[in-house]
């Protein structure tokens, strides 16, 4: 009975705590982050015949100025052809199309989980690390998206493409009835600086 | 001597095993590459840009007891804690010519006239700027600086936002429809005419 007496308002402490516990909101700091209405910059016509696209979620791991940082990112390739600048010429009956060179555009997908940090720190300073600038961390961005398109040359992509290219420019254009010939003056792209 | 030996050692191992418990997990990392051959006559394109600021907290916008107590103590700290950042979205208008029947593409050689029949237009996203620009930056006083992980944090919330709000705006997409149909419209006529035809392009619903 004696010891009845200490714990029953223990016990009944613990339920009133754990009640608040429960029935408070979560707790959640603000995170500082405050967005802006998106807006449309501009809309703009052309005419790219497009053929292949590259999905790639990649690693990243590297430095600028001592500075280290691990990142996982989603990549969008895509191989595209202008046919605004398409030179058509007409030999007789037939009609010779010349293949435009190719652009390799990359970017980095439109979800939300597209690009995630998963560690950074610096190199050179234990005590009083720095912190990675937004342009640091641009300047490997960019450097890892060179890497990509080079990956898209290197693996023959660019080749496949300019293929399909030239199947999808021949069944688009045979419709027409007239015979037609595809020239590719670049069957074994390389990428040129 | 026995003893203190022995107790330095299970210190020693003690220490060892918090390190190591504190240790963070290799993060692991999917390589996925997916490659998909694809007829895409890309029409039209529209640039979407969105802006978001990283700055401090606020008590007002925490919530919980605990949440409010921390953003509270982040208020009183001196200084300055401000960066805006902005990125593109890319949206593309295309004509899927994959989805051409040999049909829809007939020549009157008597009137001289080409009827060309087009799939209809749809609308996808291209991607983001793999970059995100800062447009202004300022962190003084005892405020720590932005980090990459806030930066990736910021951006992914915009993404979502984009993305919700893309979905709504049935305006920015009908004009940028009308611009691709128009130009499908107009490269057709003009190659067409150029062989001595007249077209007429029609562009399915």
């Amino acid at each position: 009975m004696k010891i009845l007496k200490y714990i029953l308002p223990v016990l009944i402490m613990a339920a009133v705590g754990i009640a608040i516990w429960i029935w408070l909101p979560e707790n959640k700091p603000d995170d500082g982050i405050r967005l802006q209405q998106a807006r449309i910059k501009s809309i703009s016509s052309m005419i790219e015949l497009c053929t292949l696209d590259v999905h790639e979620e990649m690693a990243i791991k590297d430095s600028i100025n001592g500075k280290w940082i691990v990142a996982r990112q989603t990549i969008e390739g895509r191989v595209r052809f202008n046919l605004d600048s398409l030179k058509v010429e007409e030999r007789g009956d037939t009609l010779v199309v010349m293949l435009p060179p190719e652009r390799v555009d990359i970017l980095e997908g439109a979800e939300s989980d597209s690009y995630q940090v998963l560690d950074t720190w610096d190199g050179t300073r234990n005590l009083f690390p720095r912190t990675m600038t937004a342009a640091e961390e641009n300047a490997i961005k960019r450097r890892w998206q060179k890497k990509a398109r080079e990956r898209i040359y290197e693996r023959g992509y660019v080749k496949m493409a300019r293929e399909d290219a030239k199947k999808t420019l021949i069944s688009l254009f045979e419709a027409t009835g007239q015979p037609i010939i595809i020239l590719d003056p670049l069957p074994s792209p390389r990428r040129v600086e | 001597m026995k003893n203190s030996v022995r107790t330095i050692f299970i210190f020693s191992l003690m220490l060892l095993t918090v390190g190591c418990g504190k240790r963070k997990a290799e993060p692991t990392i999917n390589f996925v590459e997916e490659l998909h051959g694809v007829a895409r006559l890309e029409l039209g394109r529209m640039t979407v840009s969105k802006v978001g600021t990283i700055t401090d907290s606020q008590p007002s916008r925490s919530s919980g007891v605990l949440g409010k107590a921390e953003s509270m103590v982040n208020s009183l700290k001196v200084g300055t804690r401000l960066g805006v950042y902005s990125y593109d979205t890319y949206l593309i208008a295309y004509i899927d010519l994959a989805r051409l029947q040999p049909g829809d593409i007939t020549v009157d050689e008597q009137l001289k006239k080409v009827y060309v029949s087009l799939p209809p237009i749809e609308i996808t996203t291209d991607g983001r700027d793999v970059t995100l620009h800062e447009e202004h930056s300022r962190v003084t006083g005892f405020r720590s600086q932005i980090t990459p992980a806030e930066r990736a944090r910021l951006k992914s919330r915009m993404a979502a936002e984009v993305k919700r709000e893309i979905a709504a705006d049935s305006a920015g997409k009908k004009e940028l429809k009308a611009a691709a149909e128009a130009k499908a419209k107009g490269w057709i006529s003009e190659f067409i005419k150029a062989r001595g035809y007249e077209a007429d392009v029609v562009i399915l619903d």
